[in-house]
């Protein structure tokens, strides 16, 4: 399988502070990796030393290039949206496909005006005139009319609301993936991205705390719910996390034998948001 | 795709983002002129003020005069101050001060000197339509100025600079059309637009002296020196261009580097490096350097030639003094680059 994205020991300092530690990273072609932490985890700032917007020590491969030194050829192959990316307002619509397909060899004019015909975004508007969800809807129709094999996606929802939200990501998935593109979403809203995920990274403090596949998750993660005398006994077994349910408490643990937790209460495979929350808060413990 | 593409794309999208200063204004500054030109030549039935200035204009276009003055001390002579009109001046710089002989002599100058009477031609037409090519360039300083400030201070601002730098688009790429914007397609708009209002106002010329019953052929087009003209006004941007390459891309490197006021940090950085110059080593190098390349009204000849007032004397040109701003334009611009890299925000 192809490798996309190769990073070994990236790191990067804000003066005293550490955004990022020594992350390692390997993405393969046709994954869709979910990159979550909390504010200030250092998200954006690996999406930023993967585009080659931010520099970093360490090595970065992406596509085979390395992104500081080789961005505009890494670029003709990676799409991004961020948040902070906001189309210029001034441009009307059609002005801005005009400058795309002018810069850009992998732009399909067509796809992005075929795209756009199913919206209300009309080709004569500035970008300002339109409204937030519009803007993202536009965005997102350039992107997925360029032919690029890796697509940054980072908080590309925020401020939508959540028919937009629904919408954005029915469409990346139904006209834009397939097996040989893959896709980097940081967000906040993990349980909307999580049905779409093969892979999760979990960042704290600019460090991994966890890196799995969607798949491997059940093997080495399991939720308990225990009630009364048991809860007592499942919590001797050192959880990752735990947080109180109804009449009793739910506890999530890693790499403990399913055999023995079963005894102990109700046994499932913990969503990504109770993950996160034990893994990076350790619950209401 | 070839990098030319990329270049037409990236020189389209600088003029729609400042259509209105560097696209519109030299066109409604040209068509506000010849609408008054025309105003004038049209619906005034007596002698309009066109007509009038330019028959001046002509009429008024023989030498210059001077009043030499003597004063004579010789208590002989019945008459010790006798003041001598000079018909055909020459001005000479030792004759012009106090020579305090026997006789007293002063001989000024025959007048102050207008930078647009030497505009490279003898020709009184030649002199209005340098005039007005002179507003031109006014104009387009300050548009360009503004443009260069904001260019790479506001999608920071915006924060569209993360959309542009999804492109695949190099910094050298974006700091080129840049420089191409300002450089070749501002003065070509301008010089177009400034050539266009010439051109009119000549054939307006026309219609006006011909209103009067006189012949304009005689009186207009025979006091029209084009290759004069045409020579001193594309030369004079040419040069124009070179001179002001250093300043340029010093507001460029502003741009890209300021985190609240371009302006501010283009005007502040100078002025504490010229007072520290002054205090510390009591020269004044660097404001000359810099006074040499900012575009200003100069009467003078050769040390003047960056800006626009004397047709362009390649002979007597500046050439180290052109280089060295050449040199320190390269600086700016790969330091203009290097930001653009990473500061993302302001």
């Amino acid at each position: 399988m192809d490798t996309v994205i190769n990073a070994n020991g990236v790191s990067k300092h804000f003066g005293q502070q550490r955004a990022l530690d020594g992350i390692d990273l390997r993405v393969n072609a046709g994954s869709i990796l979910g990159l979550i932490g909390p504010n200030g985890a250092g998200k954006t700032t690996l999406l930023r030393s993967i585009l080659g917007l931010s520099d970093y020590e360490g090595e970065i491969a992406v596509l085979g290039h390395d992104p500081r030194r080789d961005r505009s050829r890494m670029m003709q192959q990676v799409c991004s949206i961020t948040d902070t990316a906001v189309l210029p307002g001034w441009m009307k619509v059609n002005q801005l496909i005009d400058y795309v397909t002018g810069v850009h060899p992998r732009f399909n004019r067509d796809r992005a005006l075929h795209f756009l015909a199913g919206t209300e975004v009309g080709m004569q508007r500035r970008v300002r005139q339109l409204s937030k969800g519009m803007i993202v809807q536009l965005h997102l129709a350039l992107v997925m009319s360029i032919d690029a094999r890796l697509l940054i996606l980072d908080e590309p929802t925020l401020g939508l609301d959540i028919l937009f939200r629904k919408q954005f990501f029915e469409q990346l998935l139904n006209d834009y993936y397939d097996d040989q593109r893959t896709i980097i979403i940081s967000t906040h809203q993990v349980e909307e991205v999580e049905n779409i995920l093969t892979d999760v990274m979990f960042l704290r403090a600019g460090k991994c705390i966890l890196r799995e596949s969607m798949e491997t998750i059940p093997e080495h993660f399991a939720e308990l719910h225990a009630v009364g005398p048991n809860a007592a006994l499942a919590e001797a077994l050192e959880p990752v996390g735990q947080r109180a349910i109804l009449g009793g408490r739910a506890f999530i643990f890693e790499d403990v034998e399913r055999r023995k937790l079963a005894q102990l209460g109700e046994l499932k495979t913990p969503t990504l948001a109770d993950l996160f929350i034990a893994k990076v808060g350790g619950g209401d413990r | 795709m070839t990098e030319q593409t990329n270049y037409i794309a990236l020189l389209r999208r600088e003029l729609q983002e400042y259509r209105n200063s560097l696209v519109l204004a030299p066109l409604a500054v040209a068509a506000t002129f010849i609408l008054l030109l025309l105003a004038s030549v049209l619906l005034t039935n007596q002698i309009t003020i066109v007509g009038s200035s330019m028959v001046e204009i002509l009429e008024n276009s023989s030498s210059s005069h001077g009043v030499n003055i003597t004063i004579s001390l010789d208590e002989d002579q019945s008459a010790p101050i006798q003041i001598v009109q000079n018909e055909n001046e020459t001005t000479d710089a030792g004759s012009q001060e106090w020579n305090f002989g026997r006789d007293w002599t002063f001989n000024p100058p025959a007048r102050e000197e207008n930078p647009l009477d030497d505009l490279g031609s003898s020709k009184p037409v030649n002199t209005v339509l340098n005039g007005l090519h002179w507003f031109f360039l006014l104009i387009m300083l300050t548009t360009s100025i503004n443009y260069l400030l904001g260019t790479l201070y506001n999608d920071r601002r915006d924060g569209s600079i993360l959309f542009w730098k999804s492109m695949p688009v190099a910094e050298k790429q974006e700091l080129v059309s840049k420089l191409l914007t300002v450089c070749v397609l501002v003065p070509a708009i301008y010089l177009l637009a400034s050539m266009a209002t010439q051109l009119c106002s000549v054939l307006l010329a026309m219609l006006a002296v011909w209103r009067m019953d006189m012949n304009p052929a005689e009186l207009v087009l025979a006091n029209l020196d084009l290759p004069s003209l045409l020579g001193a006004q594309l030369g004079g941007m040419v040069i124009w261009i070179l001179w002001t390459l250093p300043l340029y891309t010093w507001l460029l490197l502003c741009s890209a580097a300021a985190r609240r006021s371009p302006l501010l940090l283009a005007l502040a950085i100078p002025l504490a490096l010229v007072v520290m110059e002054q205090l510390f080593f009591g020269s004044d190098y660097l404001s000359s350097a810099i006074g040499a390349h900012i575009p200003q009204r100069s009467s003078t000849g050769a040390d003047s030639m960056g800006f626009y007032f004397q047709p362009p004397d390649w002979r007597t040109l500046d050439y180290p003094a052109m280089l060295g701003g050449l040199l320190v334009a390269l600086g700016f611009s790969w330091a203009a680059a290097r930001l653009r890299k990473y500061r993302l925000e302001i």
